[in-house]
């Protein structure tokens, strides 16, 4: 599902004008990243407009485009009387008023999905990793069958080897699931690796969007409107701009280092 | 080097079989590894947040047996997955309600207020309320308000883990002052390696136990080590070990214009 912002105010934010596109994983960084992540959550009900696949939204039409979207929040919130994956899970669904016929078999569908066996609804949330936790998040995010997931820094707390998991899961949910998929993140090295389109944000209005190997490459113009660059691109534009040495900005360290050594 | 706390043979639930760690005096210490590896809980033993007897020694006595006016302010921790909650309504109404509890001369007072507020950078939000704020800021509100009584031992976790890498520097900056100006020892939790490179000695935990010790700068050549255990390496570590490898350099160095320098003289 492609989704249009088309200015006006929204909230604390103004021209607001940026597009993101079906079934790519958008990246936004910035301060205002998570309050963005919200209007597309259609958790407030803004000003401006905002068209969901043309459809622009509406106080009518918000429920239902409200059931397309799903945020996965930084930190697993449920309510205190919840104690199982399976009370959770139901609860969301009650929530939401979702129809569904067959609720058990919509949960282990979803559990599935992200990997994890069904005996995942009887475990209590507090006995959960941090990892299995987000897992769990991502599972609840699909019960609503969304088009777009939303990510709210879904590395945070996690190593490297459950971020690796929870990238190959994002991955998956686009490519078997065309899903479109938006990350906030304050993490350059990881945008800039895994991001195919991204958003800045500064003084609550949009500062630079675009394809993110081509964004990362205006290094002085974003150090200079305090963007953390990439360690790989600053390493790049320094030998680039330093030596006249004419190598190529990659994202991965070995496509980096084979450049180097046919340079050197 | 006399330690200033230690671990001694630690049992605690499964996480910690025989567990001996020290810690010395007036050092930046940094203790690494992934999720679940105990990270955290060491730092909550630590700070007397989980009570263990006959374990922890705190100036060669153990940490149980002293009474809470003895160690108050003496150990401070920042643990910001605990979540607590200020009482008061503005950030130097909590920084004067601990200065007030200190026993200082009003003039004291006021100098050490203004110290800590300069060092971290509040000043512009003195009059906020705590609980509103960001959470970056309101670990560096938390983190005033731990060293505001000057402690002897300083423990952090993973504090830096929301933090672009300017903010995480500023933090860096900031123990870097305290441990030189002011003596403290100070223990930091963190899964992003790069925050040890300049730590005195580092700690990288596995399943409860100690995997890898030593000055990070030596501790992070052990590539191979550290990725089994699951931890990204700093991308210039990353970066000067694979071009090692290829026999491009011949020194993993941290500093990228030293290592452009090195390959394109």
């Amino acid at each position: 599902m492609e989704i249009v912002f088309k200015g006006g105010q929204f909230n604390e934010f103004t021209e607001l004008n940026f597009k993101i596109e079906s079934e790519y994983i958008t990246g936004i960084t910035g301060s205002g990243k998570t309050e963005i992540l919200k209007l597309i959550d259609c958790i407030d009900y803004p000003k401006g407009s905002i068209y969901y696949d043309d459809v622009k939204l509406t106080k009518k039409n918000v429920n239902s485009i409200r059931r397309q979207v799903s945020l996965v929040e930084q930190e697993f919130k449920t309510q205190i009387f919840l104690k199982t994956v399976r009370e959770h899970m139901l609860f969301i669904m009650k929530y939401y008023r979702l129809k569904i016929n067959f609720p058990e078999k919509k949960m282990t569908d979803s559990l599935k999905i992200v990997g994890l066996e069904s005996e995942y609804l009887d475990k209590e949330i507090d006995s959960l990793s941090a990892s299995e936790k987000k897992l769990i998040q991502i599972a609840v995010s699909l019960l609503t069958n969304p088009d777009i997931i939303l990510l709210d820094e879904p590395f945070i707390n996690l190593d490297k080897k459950n971020e690796k998991l929870i990238l190959i899961l994002i991955n998956k949910l686009k490519e078997n699931y065309k899903k479109t998929i938006v990350i906030a993140s304050h993490d350059s090295d990881m945008l800039y690796k895994y991001t195919k389109k991204m958003i800045f944000i500064k003084n609550n209005k949009v500062f630079l969007t675009g394809d993110t190997k081509e964004v990362y490459k205006r290094v002085d113009y974003l150090t200079k409107n305090k963007f953390e660059i990439p360690d790989i691109v600053r390493f790049t534009y320094k030998v680039i701009k330093e030596k006249n040495v004419n190598i190529d900005y990659h994202r991965d360290i070995r496509d980096l280092i084979k450049d180097i050594y046919k340079h050197v | 080097m006399s330690s200033i706390i230690e671990v001694d043979k630690l049992n605690y639930k499964n996480i910690f079989k025989n567990f001996s760690i020290s810690i010395p005096e007036n050092e930046f210490i940094t203790i690494s590894g992934t999720n679940k590896c105990g990270k955290t809980t060491l730092l909550k033993i630590l700070s007397r947040d989980i009570k263990i007897n006959n374990s922890i020694i705190y100036n060669k006595i153990y940490l149980e047996s002293y009474t809470n006016n003895e160690i108050y302010n003496e150990i401070e921790a920042v643990i910001p997955s605990n979540e607590i909650n200020f009482i008061f309504n503005t950030v130097e109404d909590e920084l004067v309600f601990v200065l007030d509890n200190l026993g200082l001369s009003s003039e004291d007072k006021v100098k050490r207020l203004r110290k800590i507020v300069k060092v971290f950078k509040i000043n512009k939000y003195m009059s906020c309320n705590p609980n509103n704020l960001h959470r970056n800021l309101r670990i560096k509100v938390e983190m005033a308000l731990a060293t505001i009584a000057k402690p002897k031992i300083l423990l952090l976790d993973d504090v830096c883990s929301m933090m672009s890498k300017d903010e995480t520097k500023e933090i860096l900056d900031i123990i870097k002052y305290f441990k030189e100006e002011e003596n403290m020892t100070i223990v930091m939790t963190t899964d992003n390696l790069s925050e040890t490179i300049d730590s005195d000695y580092l700690y990288i935990l596995r399943n409860g136990k100690i995997a890898l010790e030593g000055k990070p700068k030596q501790i992070l050549k052990e590539d191979n080590t550290i990725n089994k255990i699951g931890l990204n390496l700093p991308f210039m570590v990353d970066l000067s070990v694979k071009l090692k490898d290829y026999d491009l350099i011949d020194d993993i160095g941290l500093d990228m214009d030293e290592l452009v320098n090195k390959l394109w003289k």
